[in-house]
């Protein structure tokens, strides 16, 4: 940065709409010779007011890259083991077509009456499917137009509305003769699942239920050559997070979540199908699918576990990173990456690593990794925005708590700042709460930090990437994590003499907005406050979202509705009526993982005590408004959040 | 016998007015459309003493602008058409137009008075439908969505020309009355939060110029009228729950305090449950008395107010009055008289009732009367709808019918969705029990004693009734509950094993989150409750049907529409959620895009397939 002013060459300051211009880039999958990289590059269509997705393949050989396919709506593909991808468009039924990365020349394959969600290659003309499938309609009335029927639970899904009757399934379609054979049983749940060539197998986390889908699985091991499966481990007992084979054990990362800890990190284990023994193989004491350092900068996803050549690869939180991780055939971890930032989704092929990640406090672009460690970045989609623009990176300021545990945390300070100005300053929380803030570019708080503000944020207990102790507080939410917030918040203030602490202001989405609501419930110290997404009653989140019944069951044992005294006095509903701070809400009606039922008990109370509230409730959009809603509703978002603080931390003057 | 599909042909009046001079009456009728996705809502008048029909059928409201011309307003595209027609020739001819959805009120020589519900900030009315912003609480009102920064304005639309505010911008009006040249209106004035009684104001059109008479915060205000040269009004004390019965106050158009007219101690309007029917104008004046209709009983009966205070019962028929017009001494009444469907009467002198339309024909099966002793030890009234009298003992399943509530009341009218189950065999018992409207205002105050009192009436009843209908089979017991029913009939879930097979629609089952999320939160918490989750959640637990979740046994059907305000969707939600992980049978129907009133105003075929679902669920579960 230094060196560019030194040029004379000025950046230009990050501003909220900027954003609409970033390219996120997702579900990169190597050729199966390692030589070439496909996958996907979003970007916000702000004109038809939703994302344009290009696919692309890079070509590590001659250094090129060529975009395949017309830009357009998200399409599923994969790798032939011709070199070709095949690519489809998602619809009632999805039409696939061959396309030569070489000269970019198309062919018709074949289409599946089905909406794919995902499609590999299993040889000999058959292809594994995985969509969603109905269950025969319910006795007497089904679903329609006028109604819709639930007869199970869960029976909805945040993003998908209700889902009562449907599983997620796998299938194999054969070329041959265009049929579609399910593999998975009728009744099946699919949660997560691996396709082993070597073995022929295809393994699926999941459960088969009738009434009531469980938390804990088990698995469900199909062979492709005898075209026969069978359950190898009953359901009941591990949270499954992922599963594949390894030699000839069946590998599977679960976590038996005790001690109320359901978000336990994953024990790597081997699993006997002919005997049933399981043995642990690695204690990874890393969360595997989790969230990974928060970002608002991507969208979609992609490989974050997988099993090649008999090493286990995963990407995970890991301190202030989301970094990759090996486990050898001995069961050793080992760290690959060693940068700070995150690794957002990876493939490894043909003794090649490559990844979309995070780097420098810039915005996604692909990577390999060498097996010296060193990393090669080899696109430039935001190369340009990040060089032009005043990227402020956060400074460490770390603390360690009344209980001794060291806690991580960083500030933002504002974009031209004078140590003898006083400053402003907005405290971010992470959702979770086993979430995770570090080293990477976050969009919002740019944004403030270039407005004017400080921006400060912790990984308060509760926090992914530090080990399964430190993670653990469910059932002790608003007390552990709180005190740690405040004891962070004060270290900060000393720190920074600059931020005026009469205009603090506190904001935070999801598990981060259960986190706003119990801090103005609990403390005046905030002018203002805007809480996203957020939690409000347990109890509420027990019986209507779509994960509550488990979720709230292990924090509050044997669930909130006998334990409701407990619930109610972990819920920020119960404190609502202490608030004083202004509070701006923002939801969407279609968060179903933290509905808005629970967040108006803390809307309904502070409204009652007297305290300014508003809230800016958006339609059809979900949990995920901040990271993959609909581009100019992400605007508005973030407009009500920046006038919110605006208005109560520097007097309305706009910033 | 009553098919479940009859409702698709019956009409009811949801429109009702007589010229100045009594000389000549109008109404809208609405009717199912054929294809079950709404309402058609025609335009009848009288001519030469017969009923007819007028073109259109999309009316939405109507007022006599003299004694020869009927305005009326459509629902279209843009907004809203005036139209008149005259008398002799039925000619129709615009009148003006409005830009917005609006309703009539009345007439004054310069114009038609109409209301609408008009966004009261620049940002409000630049929503464009992907974001609501919200400051007051509650920001809901059932029915009509989102109400934060929304307020019921009046305007005065001259022929031919645009319309104009007449109201305070943030006043909300609940309820007008045009008269000459005056218009007499309550409205509340929010806050953040939307509570406390109303203002009135009279705006006086000779001087263009409007004066507030009360000033809002000391009275619940329902009903308005221009009387005698002066202003009566019907409420309440804001204090005062609406388990309390209104006074009737008087006021100077001058100003002044209101003074005592009347405390008939009687419930104001209908509140006799049917789905046939449709609410109107509950008050009128008429000459040197004021018309009111009042829920006596378990009838609903048009009675007079006289200057001195003195209230007379006017009526004495079985059923329901919907409501009354009255103007040159003459008085019409929408009812549901007879086990008839609605139909308009006109009173006589004598005190007798003559039907003037036939709207609809045939009438359905009558109910008996079931006298019971409560659980207090006093007689009370039920009903029961016998398909079989006189078949063999015990031969016939059972449906106690549990209405929305608490201050409703249940009488002998024709209500379609019960008439079908009786149909299919089913006895259908219903009841007044403590909490229900027409017995005053202290049967009717439960607040604080949801769960107790009432509980055990309904027992009480069920058991006289078992007795007193021998064909019904006290085996093959089932419960269907809506609203405050639906909170009965899970509440009953866990409390007793009698019910086989249970219906929940649109029912309460949390009372710690109903107060966060119900378009009556502050009421409900205030007057139903006496309690509120900030300081007393645990009482409010102890009230709520989940809690007793794991002593539910009977199969379970839960009905809710999924824009349900008064009981939010989460409510119907949290129990099958509850139910499912007890293990306990459970089908949970979500009706997109209808309301807490599915069951009545909903889309036909919501309502139909509402009705089967019921009836397949009783079928089910109460089979021999």
């Amino acid at each position: 940065m230094q060196d560019m002013q030194a040029l004379g060459q000025k950046k230009a300051p990050v501003q909220l709409e900027d954003f609409l211009g970033f390219s996120f880039l997702s579900d990169l999958k190597l050729a199966p010779n390692g030589d070439a990289a496909a996958f996907l590059q979003h970007v916000c269509n702000a004109g038809r007011d939703g994302y344009d997705t290009t696919l692309w393949v890079h070509n590590f050989a001659t250094g090129t890259q060529r975009q395949v396919l017309p830009t357009g709506k998200k399409p599923q593909f994969c790798w032939g083991g011709d070199g070709r991808l095949l690519c489809g468009t998602p619809g009632a039924t999805t039409p696939f077509v061959w396309v030569n990365p070489q000269d970019g020349r198309e062919e018709k394959a074949f289409a599946v009456p089905l909406r794919v969600k995902k499609i590999e290659a299993v040889g000999g003309g058959r292809w594994l499917v995985n969509a969603d499938t109905r269950l025969p309609a319910p006795v007497g009335f089904g679903s329609d137009e006028v109604c819709t029927v639930l007869e199970e639970l869960p029976f909805q899904a945040n993003g998908q509305g209700y889902t009562a009757g449907l599983r997620n399934s796998l299938l194999i379609y054969d070329e041959a003769d265009g049929s579609l054979s399910q593999i998975t049983p009728a009744l099946f749940e699919v949660v997560q699942y691996s396709y082993c060539a070597a073995q022929g197998k295809v393994v699926c986390c999941g459960q088969e239920y009738e009434d009531v889908c469980i938390v804990r699985g088990g698995i469900y091991l199909y062979d492709l050559e005898k075209r026969e499966g069978a359950t190898v481990l009953k359901k009941g007992d591990y949270r499954m997070m992922f599963a594949s084979m390894l030699g000839d054990k069946v590998l599977f990362a679960g976590a038996l979540g005790r001690r109320g800890n359901i978000m336990e990190n994953s024990t790597f284990l081997l699993l006997n199908a002919a005997t049933g023994e399981i043995a642990p193989w690695c204690r990874a004491n890393h969360y595997i699918h989790g969230l990974g350092v928060g970002s608002d900068c991507r969208y979609g996803g992609g490989t974050v576990c997988k099993v090649q050549d008999g090493r286990v690869y995963f990407s995970s939180a890991h301190g202030d990173s989301t970094v990759l991780f090996e486990i050898d055939p001995a069961g050793q971890l080992h760290a690959l990456t060693h940068l700070p930032g995150s690794v957002d989704c990876f493939d490894v092929q043909a003794g090649r690593i490559a990844f979309v990640g995070m780097r420098g406090m810039g915005l996604q672009e692909v990577y390999t990794l060498a097996a010296d460690g060193q990393e090669s970045c080899h696109t430039a989609f935001n190369k340009q925005y990040v060089d032009s623009h005043v990227i402020q990176t956060p400074q460490p300021c770390h603390i360690q708590n009344r209980d001794g545990d060291a806690i991580e945390g960083w500030v933002i300070p504002p974009v031209g700042f004078d140590e003898r100005e006083s400053y402003p300053g907005i405290l971010n929380i992470h959702g979770g709460p086993k979430g995770t803030y570090g080293m990477v570019y976050y969009h919002e708080m740019q944004v403030w930090a270039a407005a004017g503000y400080f921006v400060f944020f912790c990984n308060p207990r509760g926090s992914d990437g530090y080990g399964d102790e430190f993670s653990h507080i469910l059932g002790r939410n608003g007390t552990l994590d709180y005190d740690d917030i405040m004891e962070f918040c004060d270290h900060v203030l000393e720190v920074w003499p600059q931020i005026d602490e009469n205009r603090l202001g506190v904001t935070g989405g999801s598990y981060g907005g259960f986190m706003t609501n119990w801090i103005v419930g609990h403390t005046h110290r905030f002018a203002a406050a805007a809480t996203q997404r957020s939690i409000g009653d347990w109890l509420v989140h027990y019986a209507d979202c779509d994960t509550g019944y488990w979720v709230t069951s292990e924090m509050f044992p044997p669930s909130p509705l006998y334990a409701p005294a407990h619930s109610w006095n972990h819920s920020p509903g119960k404190y609502a009526a202490a608030i004083t701070t202004p509070l701006l809400f923002i939801h969407s009606d279609g968060d179903l993982r933290c509905p808005l039922s629970e967040a108006m008990a803390v809307y309904a109370g502070a409204a009652g005590a007297g305290a300014e509230v508003r809230m800016c409730l958006f339609h059809g959009e979900n949990h995920e408004l901040s990271r993959a809603g609909r581009p100019a509703n992400r605007v508005k978002r973030l407009s009500e959040i920046g006038d919110w603080m605006d208005k109560h931390l520097k007097g309305g003057a706009q910033g | 016998m009553t098919r479940d599909t009859d409702f698709m042909k019956q009409r009811r009046i949801c429109g009702l007015a007589l010229s100045p001079g009594g000389e000549r009456g109008a109404l809208l009728a609405q009717q199912p459309k054929k294809d079950g996705t709404g309402y058609a809502t025609t335009l009848w008048w009288e001519a030469a003493g017969r009923w007819k029909q007028l073109e259109g059928a999309d009316w939405g409201s109507l007022a006599w602008l003299d004694e020869n011309t009927l305005l009326a307003a459509c629902a279209e595209d843009a907004g809203t058409g005036l139209y008149t027609f005259a008398a002799g020739n039925g000619a129709k001819a615009l009148y003006a137009t409005l830009p917005y959805a609006a309703r009539l009120e009345g007439v004054l020589p310069g114009g038609a008075v109409l209301s609408a519900v008009r966004p009261t900030t620049e940002e409000k009315a630049a929503e464009d439908g992907n974001w609501t912003v919200l400051e007051e609480f509650p920001f809901w009102r059932d029915g009509e969505g989102f109400t934060s920064g929304m307020r019921r304005q009046l305007f005065l639309c001259p022929k031919g020309g645009t319309a104009r505010r007449l109201s305070p911008e943030n006043a909300d009006v609940c309820a007008a009355d045009v008269s000459g040249n005056q218009v007499l209106y309550a409205a509340a004035l929010p806050g953040v939060l939307r509570q406390g009684g109303q203002a009135v104001y009279l705006y006086d059109a000779a001087k263009d110029e409007t004066r507030p008479l009360l000033p809002a915060g000391t009275w619940q205000v329902q009903q308005v009228c221009l009387w005698r040269n002066g202003a009566l009004f019907a409420g309440r004390p804001a204090a005062e729950g609406p388990a309390h019965n209104c006074r009737f106050m008087q006021m100077d158009l001058a100003g002044g305090a209101p003074r005592l007219l009347a405390a008939p101690n009687l419930g104001l309007g209908n509140t006799v449950q049917s789905d046939c029917a449709f609410p109107g104008r509950a008050l009128a004046a008429d000459g040197d008395r004021v018309v009111f209709i009042a829920t006596v009983g378990d009838t609903s009966q048009i009675y007079t107010l006289d200057a001195g205070g003195k209230v007379a019962p006017l009526t004495g028929g079985k059923g329901a009055v919907d409501a009354v017009a009255a103007a040159g001494g003459r008085v019409l009444c929408s009812a549901l008289r007879d086990m008839r469907c609605h139909e308009i009467y006109q009173l006589q002198p004598n005190g007798k009732e003559t039907r003037l339309t036939r709207l609809n024909g045939g009438s359905g099966l009558a109910p008996e009367r079931v006298t019971f002793t409560g659980a207090a030890g006093k007689p009370l009234q039920g009903w029961a709808l016998r398909p079989a009298k006189g078949t063999a003992a015990q031969s016939l399943p059972v449906v106690l019918w549990l209405p929305d509530g608490p201050k409703t009341c249940a009488g002998p009218v024709y209500h379609h969705a019960v008439q079908a189950l009786a149909a299919r065999g089913y006895v259908v018992l219903w009841a007044n029990v403590p909490g229900s409207d027409g017995h005053g205002t202290a049967f009717a105050d439960i607040g604080g004693a949801w769960g107790v009192a009432g509980y055990a009436d309904v027992l009480c009843f069920v058991n006289a009734a078992l007795v007193a209908c021998p064909e019904a089979d006290p085996t093959r017991l089932g419960v269907v509950g809506t609203g405050y029913g639906g909170y009965l009939a899970a509440w009953a879930a866990g409390h007793t094993d009698v019910f086989k097979a249970v219906v929940c629609e649109g029912a309460i089952t949390n009372c710690v989150s109903m107060q966060a999320t119900s378009d009556d939160a502050l009421g409900f918490a205030r007057h139903q409750m006496r309690m509120d989750a900030y300081h007393d959640a645990a009482g409010l637990w102890q009230r709520s049907p989940l809690k007793y979740v794991a002593d539910m046994r009977a199969p379970t059907l839960i009905l809710h529409g999924q824009e349900d305000r008064r009981c939010h969707i989460s409510q119907g939600q949290m129990l099958f959620t509850a139910l499912k992980v007890h293990g306990v049978t459970a089908r949970a129907c979500v009706f997109p895009g209808e309301g807490h009133s599915l069951w009545r105003i909903g889309r036909p075929a919501a309502r139909l397939r509402r009705l089967r679902e019921i009836a397949r669920w009783l079928d089910r579960y109460l089979a021999t």
